[in-house]
């Protein structure tokens, strides 16, 4: 029968495939079209009627829909189809092929109970070759009328409720369950995923985290030969009250050959990361594997989406798309709710969804805005699965919210008028109330996987232009024609059914479905691992049945590829045993393997091919403690904040004994540490009265100079920073050195009181004394204002004259300069300065006719303005010129930019009141759009109150309607086009910028180091940083552990996943320092941000 | 010479005419429609004080402008000098119209949401266009007005309220004893620099600086701690008449209510808004003039801001903490104030400050046993309720906040020492305007 179809389908691909090399344009239809339910007889509804009894007061969950079980319940080779309905019935659907069905709810006895449904399961829970449907409920009702349903498959298309005999009628508030064999015993055990129906949101979080809520915490149960024994709290799962369970996935999250568990909560209580301890218990993990996750996470999917063959990690959360819902429905940030919860022994939680890419390593990389895929307004069920056969996983959304309940102006505005208009009026007030909330029905995504981590969005292309409000949602190949359908559960409307064109449009691209068939009572083989090799992909595939929002698919395993030839499958079965198939595959078709006990195996476990870098003990005892201010208080506006900036670190042989020491700069309120290193290559700090003088000057940067010329290193160190209590601390300072005392000279130095980023020690002049480029960064409370950079010239004596005026007036309006370098760029006369920053292209300097001018244009062909924070000069195509690399703010973030395209920044005294007033405006689909809400740019500008006043007056303001036009004519522009860490290759007409990989772009990178870390003789660059200063809304980003690049030394560059390289940081990083090693081995000092250096060998 | 003068007569004897059109109840149903906006604008109380005071002052002007037996209260207030108007305004527009016109559109030019007035401000101008009142007065009348609203917003402007979102924004002190955001959704404080707005009245924000509060100390027999037990005992066992004494007055502009995903506020007058209330009550009760209607509330208005500037002071010296974040922190994790805790620090009493400063102006220019029915909650489904004297009001204001569980003992004591002097000074230095209300 298998056959049959496969061979079927093989031809028809075979003919499109002539199809479409005949050269035909094939895109008049869409990838998916919809099949009416007068054709498909899938006439379900998921009505919800609202009334004064239950409506989303009485129960907060009453718009989250129903869910879809797809299963083949009769064996006959057609995916049959389940529905859960809230309120009404749930139904059945035989599929006769065709996509025609068949509703046999009556005869087969499954439309639940009356109650408030939810989700769906669908597993063959007693062994018999028969998939049984298990059926959540929730709502505001008695405990008896929870209680879940186990419905057993009688092998005739009939059911019977077994759940009360079999021990699974839980009565909790279920939103969902899963069956797993979590003890590789054989048979499946089950977790409910469950969730509180109560508002908790004021409450001690240490006390009410310690309670066990037996209906709102989730419960795991065992399988014991039928019967299924509730072991949540002996297998360590947490069932506190906060619990608000939305979305659930079992895989094996870690590649250990155990199923582990994923959980996704609503509000405060963060997701649930349970790794399997393969003893019957379960240890939660998410704060050691993730930076940051979903705040209102709701739906979940895991899957192998770049075939590394690591399972990576998707939530779902409420961050709308366009700019006008965001402007509508996003609260402001609330900096003392975010640190008060962070202080309550919660986690960083953003609106946003969030993709964790699995490193491997047991930490995840969170790059949902990189991948396109963050923001999908209030989203339901995401299903990741290969819908064009490219080998890529796609994704699938649904979402939509029967009300815009978190809409500012229904908070701010109406609610209170419609409930004054009514008082009185009537009883049901609340319910009134609420009638009158909008209600908007939104698009489902359909993302296609391009490749290097990049998702597009299709959804209008591939046929889901429809507004609707879809819940549940699972794929199928419902007509067996090799491509995946799929089905979604809607509020008040009829279930979508969307049929696959894929395989009739153009077939390009090939399929494998697999149906596994397991030993023992797993008869499905729930629980195994499936990769597929073709000649140029590897597909991983985890046979779980559990994916989306409160639905389940147990049907064949399915798999796209680019490739016509399998060259071998493998499987590890869910009992751990191991088998790969490598003799004649077909492709297009579907394979049925039994596992053969005759054939188990072990997995050979690949050669542990030690890493690049490993840990090595602390070479020097620091630890950097960071002033902890919020400089948003000072400026609300601004991206991110400027006090956050070391450590940095100088070196230098201050002794003379021809090794290296180290100064490490101090944070405002921590003294700079000077560490002398001893023979055998230990550190010993070495305290210097003058550096515990200057404590409270927050050191941006630091350089030993010999300023006095008299044989020792002196110390040269930049103050700055933002929020200061002492505007005097932004004196930058001269130390000499006295026979190893470091003894501050002020009058050696100019007075200035610029906030400073870097010094650069060079004898511009070539008079062969040190002197100093020191480059400033912002004006505190007056960003993005910057002071004047500036050139210091030594006397020869270590008197340092500003002639910033005089020899480089231009260094006056730099900009707010990050980093400056001074090399010789074309390789002839004297050295070039190059500066570069925030707001600013790289800038090129040259001393001639005793001034500093501007060559910029010879290098730099255009303005490749960014967010700068660094720079790096290294001969990495080995022609024998220095190219550059320059670390930039990254991709992974909100801010949108590319040629044409820039993220802008105006900024003046708009409202007359002093104080200069940022607004930065960014593109949001095709347009630029205040970065600001409502809120946070009224308060920056209290006279625009008037002109918004409403959320909704706001929501679709641009620039003029923000600044009237007085107001732009004096307002000054700033503009970033070039997000993205890049290398300049240096040729002879100038630099011309080249990409890095993505992974260089996952976050802000600060800190450059170029060299040859796996010895193959051509240059490789290491990447670090991360920024945990940014606005709330930006977040956390720490998708960086440290991203090592390797060079072919002709300018390609690949990155090494993070278990190769070894590298596993976390936290700011803000400078680095190669270090002597035993053996010829380096050591690497990683400075952190408030936290202390980690070091790594190589 | 002659048609001039017959002109002229007529022109008076319209004005008069006109001019008794105008009356206590209309000035209290203008304020009324700023308050409205005020309200749906969510102002804060200090900030809802401040428009309250320019409102009236410059309605109260106004009616300085054409009866010289009301003096400006230039030389009173601070650095205020009075508007000045052209001989033809003062002698051809109408000074009820005016002192309407000026009170819509102060209102309107300060509130965030005061162009919602506009439609208010056009009725009046069309009513006026169909009575017999000649167009030169209604334009006169309007010129008129918009030089008082320029010329008062113009003072407004430097009193330092737009200077204040330059100031570093708030940061919660560290240590138990200081004041935390609250729930339910942890809102930042309201202006913790409200003290460096100029003062109306008073020498400085500091001028009556409250004692110190009880020290924060939670061993048992301290006075925080007696103080911290009274307001948990209450809460847990308060009496429906002290319940309804709470809810009476709790002006709370903003409460907010949170139903899972449901969240949305719900919004009173703030507690400066009540006494605005309730000297309406009094002036209409009283049969005001409107011009003397316009110096009561200038005079109640007026010395209201000062004591919010006075209290407000002390709250972000003080900083101190609420009674739901200790009492929750360190005798029961379930505990929730009756009223929903409002966003600033507790000592002293706002409400305790603003009602007595209110009182003693008000009993001054009503008398001592002044009784009146208070319906100004009735529109937030709150029933009347009488007092026999605009002191035991404020009495039960300031308690009502120990009943509602969002003050200590110390803050409300405290706060009615410092309301009844900033109301004592303010008598004093009105004692020139008092006379009209012998």
């Amino acid at each position: 029968m298998f056959k049959k179809y496969s061979i079927i389908s093989f031809q028809m691909s075979a003919w499109l495939l002539m199809f479409f090399v005949c050269g035909q344009p094939v895109e008049a239809q869409p990838l998916f079209s919809q099949v009416q339910a007068d054709s498909s007889g899938v006439t379900f509804q998921n009505r919800i009627i609202e009334s004064a009894g239950v409506n989303i007061i009485t129960y907060e969950y009453f718009y989250n829909g129903g869910g879809v079980g797809a299963g083949d319940f009769n064996n006959d080779g057609l995916v049959d189809l389940y529905f859960t309905g809230n309120m009404s019935p749930n139904k059945l659907y035989l599929n006769k092929g065709g996509f025609k069905f068949e509703d046999i709810t009556r005869t087969a006895g499954v439309a639940g109970r009356v109650g408030w449904k939810t989700g769906v399961s669908v597993a063959d829970v007693n062994g018999d070759g028969f998939l049984d449907i298990y059926v959540c409920y929730s709502g505001d009702l008695d405990s008896s009328q929870r209680a879940n349903q186990l419905f057993i498959n009688n092998g005739d298309l009939t059911f019977t409720d077994k759940a009360k005999q079999m021990g699974v009628a839980d009565m909790g508030y279920s939103t969902h369950a899963a069956f797993f064999d979590m003890d590789r015993d054989g048979d499946l055990d089950l977790y409910v995923l469950n969730h509180n129906i109560k508002n908790l949101r004021n409450f001690d979080a240490a006390y009410v985290k310690k309670m066990t809520d037996p209906f709102a915490g989730d419960h795991l149960y065992q399988n014991n030969n039928g019967k299924f024994v509730n072991i949540t709290q002996k297998a360590g799962i947490i069932s506190n009250p906060l619990g608000y369970g939305l979305g659930l996935h079992v895989a094996d999250i870690n590649n250990d050959g155990w199923s582990d568990i994923y959980v996704s909560n609503d509000y405060v209580e963060e997701d649930y990361l349970y790794i399997n301890n393969r003893n019957g218990t379960f240890t939660e993990k998410l704060k050691q594997s993730f930076g940051h996750l979903s705040n209102f996470s709701m739906g979940v999917d895991a899957a192998d989406i770049n075939n590394d063959g690591l399972l990576d990690i998707y939530t779902l959360d409420m961050l709308p798309e366009d700019n006008r819902r965001q402007k509508l429905l996003y609260a402001p940030d609330n900096y003392e709710l975010y640190n008060n919860t962070l202080k309550n022994g919660f986690y960083h939680q953003l609106m946003r969804n969030m993709l964790q890419l699995n490193n491997g390593n047991g930490t995840f990389s969170e790059v949902g805005q990189v991948s396109g895929i963050s923001n999908t307004d209030w989203s339901w069920a995401a299903l990741f699965a290969d819908f064009n056969h490219d080998g890529l996983k796609d994704l699938f959304v649904t979402n939509g919210y029967g009300r815009d309940m978190i809409n500012r102006d229904f908070m701010k505005f109406y609610a209170d008028e419609r409930l004054k208009h009514i008082q009185g009026k009537t009883d049901n007030r609340m319910f009134q109330m609420l009638q009158g909330i909008k209600s908007t029905p939104l698009h489902n995504y359909i993302f296609q996987n391009e490749g290097d981590l990049k998702f597009r969005d299709r959804s209008y292309d591939w046929g889901f232009e429809e507004l609707n409000f879809s819940h549940g949602a699972a794929y199928a190949d419902l007509d067996n024609d090799g491509d995946l359908d799929l089905v979604m559960n809607s509020m008040n409307q009829a279930a979508g059914i969307y049929k696959n064109n894929h395989i009739e449009l153009n077939g390009r691209g090939h399929y494998l479905k697999l149906n596994l068939r397991g030993t023992g009572k797993n008869t499905a083989a729930i629980g195994a691992v499936v990769t597929i090799f073709t000649t140029d992909q590897a597909i991983t595939l985890q046979n779980y049945p559990v994916h989306g929002f409160q639905s389940a698919m147990q049907t064949p395993l399915h798999a796209g590829f680019s490739a016509a030839k399998i060259d071998s499958i493998a499987i590890r079965w869910p009992d751990g045993n191991y088998q790969v198939i490598n003799k004649r595959i077909p492709a297009d078709t579907l394979l049925v393997i039994v596992q053969d006990l005759k054939l188990n195996g072990k997995e050979s476990t690949p050669k542990k091919t030690s890493p690049l870098f490993t840990k090595a003990a602390p070479k020097i005892s620091y630890q950097h403690i960071e002033d902890k201010v919020n400089d948003f208080k000072l400026q609300p506006l601004m991206p991110n904040m400027l006090s956050f900036n070391g450590p940095r670190f100088a070196k230098g042989d201050v002794n003379g004994d021809k090794l290296e020491d180290v100064y490490v700069c101090g944070p405002k309120g921590q003294a700079g540490k000077l560490f002398v290193q001893n023979r055998d290559g230990t550190y010993i700090e070495k305290l210097q009265q003058d550096f515990a003088s200057d404590a409270e000057a927050e050191d941006c940067d630091a350089v030993f100079v010999d300023a006095d010329q008299d044989g020792d290193l002196d110390l040269y160190v930049v103050s700055g920073g933002y929020a200061l209590d002492d505007e005097q601390m932004l004196q930058d300072r001269l130390y000499l050195n006295q026979g190893g005392k470091f003894v501050r000279k002020k009058e050696l130095l100019p007075v200035e009181l610029n906030s400073g980023s870097v010094v650069v020690a060079l004898d511009f002049d070539g008079d062969g004394d040190q002197d100093l480029f020191t480059g400033s960064r912002c004006i505190p409370g007056s960003y993005p204002m910057a002071p004047s950079s500036m050139l210091l010239e030594n006397d020869g004596k270590g008197k340092f004259k500003d002639v910033t005026t005089e020899k480089a007036s231009l260094f006056g309006l730099l900009g707010m300069i990050t980093d400056a370098i001074w090399i010789n760029i074309d390789q002839s006369g004297p050295n070039e300065l190059i500066v570069t920053g925030e707001w600013m292209s790289p800038l090129v300097f040259q001393y001639k006719e005793g001034r500093m001018q501007d060559v910029s244009s010879g290098f730099f062909k255009k303005s490749y303005a960014g967010w700068w924070n660094c720079l790096k000069a290294s001969d990495l195509d080995q022609d024998g010129d220095m190219d550059l690399i320059a670390g930039n703010w990254g991709t992974n973030s909100p801010f949108k930019a590319g040629t044409g395209n820039p993220v802008k920044l105006y900024y003046g005294d708009f409202d007359g009141n002093g104080f200069v007033d940022p607004l930065i405006f960014h593109n949001i689909m095709g347009k630029l759009y205040p970065m600001a809400s409502r809120d946070e740019l009224t308060d920056q500008m209290v006279s625009l109150r008037q002109r918004f006043p409403t959320y909704d007056s706001y929501a679709d303001a641009t620039l003029t309607d923000i600044l009237d036009s007085a107001q732009l004519k004096m307002a000054l522009l700033l503009q970033a086009e070039v997000m993205e860490t890049v290398w300049f290759e240096n040729t002879p007409n100038g630099f011309v910028l080249h990409a890095l990989p993505v992974e260089a772009n996952f976050s802000p990178v600060h800190v450059i180091h170029v060299d040859d870390f796996n010895a193959d003789g051509s240059p490789d660059i290491l990447l670090f940083g991360n920024n945990e200063q940014a606005r709330i809304k930006i977040g956390k980003m720490d998708a960086s552990y440290g991203v090592l690049l390797t060079g072919d030394g002709k300018g390609n560059f690949q990155y090494v996943d993070q278990v190769k390289s070894g590298l596993q940081v976390t936290g700011a990083v803000r400078d680095l320092l190669v270090l002597p090693g035993q053996g010829g081995k380096k050591i690497l000092m990683v400075g952190r941000n408030n936290d202390d250096p980690v070091f790594y060998q190589y | 010479m002659k048609r001039c003068f017959l002109s002229l007569v007529c022109f008076f004897a319209s004005w008069v005419n006109a001019q008794q059109k105008f009356s206590a109840s209309d000035y209290v149903a203008a304020l009324k429609s700023a308050t409205d906006v005020m309200v749906s604008d969510v102002t804060s109380p200090v900030a809802a004080s401040r428009y309250y005071a320019y409102i009236n002052l410059a309605a109260y002007e106004s009616a300085a402008l054409f009866d010289t037996s009301y003096k400006s209260l230039s030389g009173t207030i601070h650095k205020f000098t009075p508007p000045v108007l052209e001989d033809q305004e003062k002698i051809g527009a109408e000074p009820g119209l005016t002192m309407m016109l000026v009170v819509y559109k102060m209102a309107q030019r300060m509130l965030p949401s005061g162009f919602v007035l506009k439609m208010k401000i056009d009725s009046v101008i069309n009513l006026h266009k169909k009575s017999s009142l000649p167009e030169s007065a209604l334009m006169l009348s309007q010129s008129a007005a918009d030089k008082i609203v320029k010329h008062v917003t113009a003072f407004a402007a430097t009193d330092g309220f737009r200077q204040l979102n330059n100031r570093t924004r708030y940061t919660p002190k560290t240590g138990q004893a200081y004041w935390q955001p609250t729930p339910p959704v942890f809102m930042s404080p309201v202006e913790p620099h409200w003290n460096t707005i100029r003062t109306f009245l008073l020498d400085s924000a500091q001028q009556f600086k409250p004692p110190a509060p009880a020290k924060f100390n939670l061993a048992k027999g301290s006075s925080f701690f007696n103080q911290l037990t009274e307001v948990y005992n209450l809460g847990k066992k308060s009496t429906s008449e002290q319940r309804n004494i709470a809810s009476f007055w709790d002006c709370n502009p903003f409460a907010v209510e949170q139903i899972g995903h449901v969240e949305f506020g719900l919004k009173k007058i703030s507690p400066g808004g009540h006494w605005i209330g309730i000297t309406g009550i009094a002036a209409i009760n009283a049969g005001l003039t409107i011009n003397e209607a316009a110096l009561a509330h200038a005079l109640t208005a007026i010395a209201l801001a000062d004591g919010f500037i006075a209290c407000w002071d002390e709250k972000y010296r003080s900083n101190r903490v609420r009674p739901e974040t200790v009492i929750q922190r360190a005798i029961d994790p379930s505990w929730k104030p009756l009223l929903q805790t409002p966003p600033f620090p507790e000592y002293v009493s706002g409400h305790s400050v603003a009602s007595h400063t209110a009182a003693i102006i008000l009993t001054r220019i009503f008398g001592e046993d002044f009784s009146f029915a208070d319906d100004t909650e009735v529109e937030f489904g709150l029933p009347v309720r009488t007092f026999s004297s605009f002191r035991s009001a404020a009495a039960e204001a300031a308690i009502s906040r120990l009943y509602g569980g969002i003050h200590f003992r110390d803050a409300i004591t405290a706060g009615e020492w410092q309301g009844k002097q900033v109301g004592t000074l303010a008598e004093q230095r009105f004692s020139r305007y008092l006379i009209h209300f012998k």
